[in-house]
């Protein structure tokens, strides 16, 4: 699992979602989290992060947003050398194959349907560890 | 190829019972309670008793839709309290933020078995409103309530 220390950003431009994710990952034992409400604040809060030398090392973006939705964001992540390799788990109120795939094209880490519980979160967030780092490792 | 036309009564079967399962999900998973279905109201201009409702506008089958998920200030405060653990007694700017999402949630939902009966329903943002009612005048309305043990009251409506 990731490390205590990891420094997460989490982004919804609905405040309670927000307050749902900070406080179900703060129950998981992380306290580094920086909060966005759309992917072009977040894109702007990375850039600073990483200028900083402490890199936003998750991602954990509501899909539906204005400005600039959570997949606008993974695509433009993953094209940037600095935040390519960045695990980035979308979050939805819907479930649509078409959006899987959409995601999955865009080099998706996971994603999680909402409402979830903090286990279903933590199950989401080991399986995008094991994505990341198992395969590094091994 | 646009989506199947409906008339209302298979409005009511098939998007109804997807956006009563969402709601149901949706409150379960907060509540920890699945909340009992009380008897649906079909009518023109519902007022109906709550003080708070969060909407989102859709066309589905050729129908122009809206849907509403609306509450009393006491449910959407123990509703609200479930779910962030912060106690509140108004509706704030945080309790209404927290009945958008809600109705985000339902509708993203509900989204999912209805595009795959074929009905491909745009994404939409909600927006929330406190004069929800003026909303609802001349229009056909489905009224569903929905209550659970510990007394918290949440309706939802779809008007076409």
């Amino acid at each position: 699992m990731f490390d205590p220390a990891t420094y997460f950003i989490v982004i919804d431009d609905f405040r309670t979602m927000r307050v749902i994710v900070k406080k179900t990952l703060n129950q998981l034992g992380y306290s580094n989290i920086i909060e966005a409400e759309d992917g072009a604040q977040a894109f702007v809060i990375m850039q600073k992060a990483h200028a900083d030398g402490s890199p936003i090392q998750c991602v954990v973006s509501d899909w539906n947003m204005p400005n600039m939705s959570g997949l606008e964001l993974l695509k433009k992540c993953r094209l940037d050398p600095n935040y390519k390799g960045v695990p980035f788990m979308l979050v939805t109120a819907e479930n649509e194959q078409k959006q899987v795939i959409e995601a999955a094209k865009a080099g998706v880490s996971n994603y999680i349907v909402k409402p979830f519980s903090v286990t279903d979160f933590q199950t989401k967030l080991t399986q995008v560890y094991a994505r990341h780092f198992k395969k590094a490792a091994a | 190829m646009g989506a199947p036309k409906i008339n209302k009564d298979f409005f009511r079967a098939i998007v109804a019972r997807a956006f009563i399962n969402a709601v149901e999900k949706t409150v379960e998973t907060y509540t920890g309670e699945r909340p009992r279905q009380g008897t649906h109201e079909i009518t023109y201009s519902l007022n109906p008793p709550y003080e708070v409702a969060g909407i989102v506008d859709f066309k589905c089958g050729g129908m122009d839709v809206m849907m509403m998920i609306v509450f009393d200030t006491s449910s959407i405060c123990s509703l609200y309290e479930s779910m962030l653990a912060e106690k509140v007694t108004s509706l704030t700017p945080e309790v209404q933020d927290c009945v958008g999402e809600l109705a985000n949630i339902t509708y993203g939902n509900a989204k999912t078995p209805l595009s795959a009966e074929g009905y491909d329903l745009p994404m939409a943002r909600p927006n929330v409103s406190l004069t929800y009612q003026e909303r609802l005048k001349d229009r056909s309305c489905l009224h569903l309530p929905f209550e659970t043990k510990t007394n918290l009251k949440i309706g939802l409506i779809l008007a076409v």
